[in-house]
Formats: structure tokens, C-alpha cells, sequence
């Protein structure tokens, strides 16, 4: 959009910005213009309503205290904001430290495979343990723990509850850290449970190996 | 609030230090002081109390994270208006993204019409009413121009202030003014 210069030159004079010299010839027009001064009052109005705007009331759902408590409440109910993750650093340490606890525990798992694996590489060392039967034939029917298509699933579940601390960042991480469904595995079928005792609530981890 | 050095500036450098040192209460002081503010450049920029008070949370929860890099021997106030500014921007040009279109037509002026009944109330709703297309058309102005409006008609700013907040020149904001409150008198005649 141009403005054309009458435009111009009367907002800049409702808005005091006009040179001494300018205004004094466009008060001398606005005398004899009637149509620039129907022009000059609108925009008058125009900046009285502006200011009314700014006078105005907040609406009801403005108009409550943000609080900080709050700030960080809504935004743990889902927002995806890197800042307010930081500031929550403090509150996410002990999730943090369970899924490091998750890590070390995977590790382990892993190592334990490839050590299983290992061992079925080479017999002299399996049989060397006395865990299975001398001679090729032997080792040949020992089932093996786990084949290599064999995948080896973890399943998390926290004693002590991670949710039940009632803390929000905490139920927040839940499901992200946790996974869904914990349920399919009980302690008793697990083939190895890790147990570790957190500053909060006690982890558990079961690892079960299937098909 | 005012965008320049007014005000304590002792006070804002205590409430700054304490709280860039951790210090809750001054945080939460500080977010008060200024929430109303910051709420009500949104409101005008966005029309929609909603979208507003998620722009007002982004604008806090970016004051939490940069107060490390705050100025304490100025007032904030200027960080604030920038900030909502952006904020704001960003904001539109998600939903933009998000539905293909400028923005939601559908925008509220959050205000609550008075009912009628008496002379004085009539007036009330009338002027209620011209508030309210007002607070549409403006909604309707290009985004630099309606901050323009926003941070120097409804909010008071002085040009130069509003220059400096937005980048500009002077010149600019001016021209910018003149451009959008014409803009604004057509969309208003369109209106009626």
C-alpha cells in the first residue's frame, strides 16, 4: 500500500511530528479543506481508540498471576521447550539417573550375550567352566542360552514408583523413559532381574531372552 | 511499563541478581511486574486470550533461560516488549505453517460485552463494539506494522524507543505508523 501525501502528512501532524513550518501550512489547508478535516478528525479517533485499547481490562483468562510454579506446570503438561527443560534440570536429575541406571543395565545385558555367544565359540573354554558336557557331541545337543537370531528384550519396571512421587516432571518423563507396557514380563519368568537402588524409589530391571 | 531506564534502577538490579543467583521470589517478582505488560502486547498482537498466554508462558520461560545474559543496570522492560514481539511472530508464523492460512479469522478481543439495559451501558456495548472491531482490523495489519501500532499507540512508546526495539530507523517506524493507521481507517470503513 502508498500512502498518499495528504495521508501522510496528517497522521504525522495528530502525532505532534510535524516541523513548525509544515504545520502552520496545514493548518492553514485543514481551514479551508473540509474533507481533510473529516480526514484529520478520524484519525484522531483512530488514536484515542488505540489508546482506549491499551487501557483496556486483560480477559478473564489473562487476567490471573502468572506464577513461576505455574510456568513450569504448563509446560511440563506437554510443551516441548527445550528452555524450560533446562530449567527443570534440577527436577529431571533423578530421571536422568534412572535412565543412565537403564543404560549401565542394557550394557550388561549385552555383555552378557556376547559372552554367551562367545562361549559357544569356543567349546574349550565352555567346557573348561564344567557347564556343559566334554566332547563335540555334547556341545553339539547343549541348548545354547541364546541362538543369534534369538533377540534379547528388556523389561523395565520401577518398585517404588516413579509416578507415585507425585512429582510432574517425573510422570512427565514416564512414559518416554519407561516404555508403555512393563507388564508383559513378570519377575518370575524374567531370566535375570538387576535390582538398584536409587536416591528415590528402588529400580528394577527384568531381562527375559525369547524368540 | 516503560522500555527506557525509569523506574529503580536499584531495585531491578537486586531483583536481576537475585534472581539470576537462584533466587525464586525475585524471579517470580520480576514475571509479575511485568506479566501484565507482556500479556497485553500478545493480546493485541495475537486477538486471541489464549494464544496470548501461551506467548506470555514462551516469553517467561525464555526470561528464565537468558537472565544469565540480562543487562541488571537496565530495566528489562525492553527485553520484554522485544521478546513478546518475537514471540509473537513466531507464533503466527507456526499457525501460518500449520493451517495455510495467515491466521485464525476467528480471533477474540477477550472482552466481555456488557449487557444492556440503561443509556449508560448502551454506550458502554457501543464503544465495547468499536473496541472490538478495532482490536479485528488491527489483527488484520501486516505484523511489523501492527507491532509498530502496538508498542507506540496502545502501549505509549516513544518512536525512537519502538525503533530501537524493533531494529529500525525512526523513519521507519513512522512511516510504518502513517501505513498502518491508514490501513486500519479503510479495514474499519470496510467493517462498518
Amino acid at each position: 500500500m502508498t500512502l498518499n501525501g495528504r495521508d501522510k502528512e496528517l497522521s504525522l501532524y495528530v502525532a505532534g511530528e510535524l516541523g513548525p513550518k509544515e504545520e502552520r501550512r496545514l493548518k492553514v489547508h485543514l481551514e479551508a479543506c473540509r474533507e481533510c478535516r473529516q480526514a484529520e478528525q478520524t484519525l484522531r479517533n483512530l488514536n484515542n481508540a488505540l489508546r482506549a485499547l491499551g487501557e483496556a481490562e486483560l480477559p478473564p483468562p489473562l487476567a490471573s498471576p502468572f506464577r513461576l510454579n505455574q510456568i513450569e506446570g504448563l509446560h511440563l503438561e506437554g510443551r516441548k521447550d527445550r528452555a524450560g527443560r533446562r530449567l527443570l534440570g534440577a527436577r529431571l536429575g533423578p530421571v536422568l539417573s534412572y535412565a543412565a541406571i537403564l543404560f549401565v543395565a542394557a550394557a550388561v545385558g549385552v555383555a552378557f550375550v556376547i559372552r554367551s555367544t562367545g562361549s559357544r565359540q569356543n567349546p574349550s573354554a565352555v567346557a573348561s567352566r564344567g557347564e556343559v558336557a566334554s566332547g563335540s557331541q555334547g556341545l553339539a545337543e547343549q541348548r545354547p542360552l541364546v541362538t543369534p537370531r534369538r533377540a534379547m528384550q528388556p523389561h523395565r519396571e520401577v518398585a517404588g514408583g516413579i509416578g507415585a512421587t507425585g512429582s510432574p516432571s517425573l510422570h512427565h518423563n514416564r512414559s518416554t523413559l519407561l516404555g508403555p507396557s512393563p507388564q508383559d514380563v513378570s519377575r518370575r519368568q524374567a531370566d535375570m532381574v538387576l535390582r538398584l537402588q536409587t536416591d528415590d524409589p528402588t529400580v528394577v530391571v527384568y531381562w527375559q531372552f525369547h524368540d | 511499563m516503560e522500555a527506557s531506564g525509569q523506574g529503580d534502577g536499584n531495585a531491578w538490579r537486586n531483583l536481576i541478581v537475585r534472581a539470576k543467583s537462584g533466587d525464586r521470589d525475585a524471579l517470580d517478582e520480576l514475571i509479575l511486574t511485568f506479566q501484565n505488560s507482556v500479556l497485553k502486547v500478545a493480546w493485541r498482537m495475537l486477538a486471541n486470550a489464549d494464544d496470548a498466554r501461551d506467548a506470555g508462558q514462551e516469553v517467561f520461560v525464555r526470561f528464565i533461560k537468558y537472565i544469565h545474559k540480562l543487562d541488571e543496570t537496565k530495566n528489562p522492560a525492553g527485553w520484554f516488549y522485544r521478546t513478546t514481539i518475537n514471540v509473537c511472530r513466531d507464533l503466527e508464523k507456526k499457525s501460518r505453517r500449520q493451517s495455510g492460512l495467515f491466521f485464525s479469522t476467528a480471533g477474540d478481543s477477550g472482552r466481555t460485552l456488557p449487557e444492556t439495559g440503561n443509556p449508560g451501558q448502551a454506550d458502554q456495548l457501543a464503544q465495547s463494539e468499536n473496541a472490538e472491531r478495532l482490536a479485528r482490523s488491527l489483527r488484520q495489519l501486516p505484523s511489523r506494522e501492527r507491532a509498530v501500532i502496538v508498542l507506540r499507540e496502545i502501549e505509549g512508546l516513544e518512536t525512537g524507543e519502538v525503533a530501537r526495539l524493533l531494529g529500525s530507523s525512526e523513519a521507519t517506524v513512522r512511516s510504518q505508523a502513517c501505513r498502518a493507521k491508514v490501513r486500519l481507517k479503510r479495514l474499519l470503513e470496510k467493517d462498518l
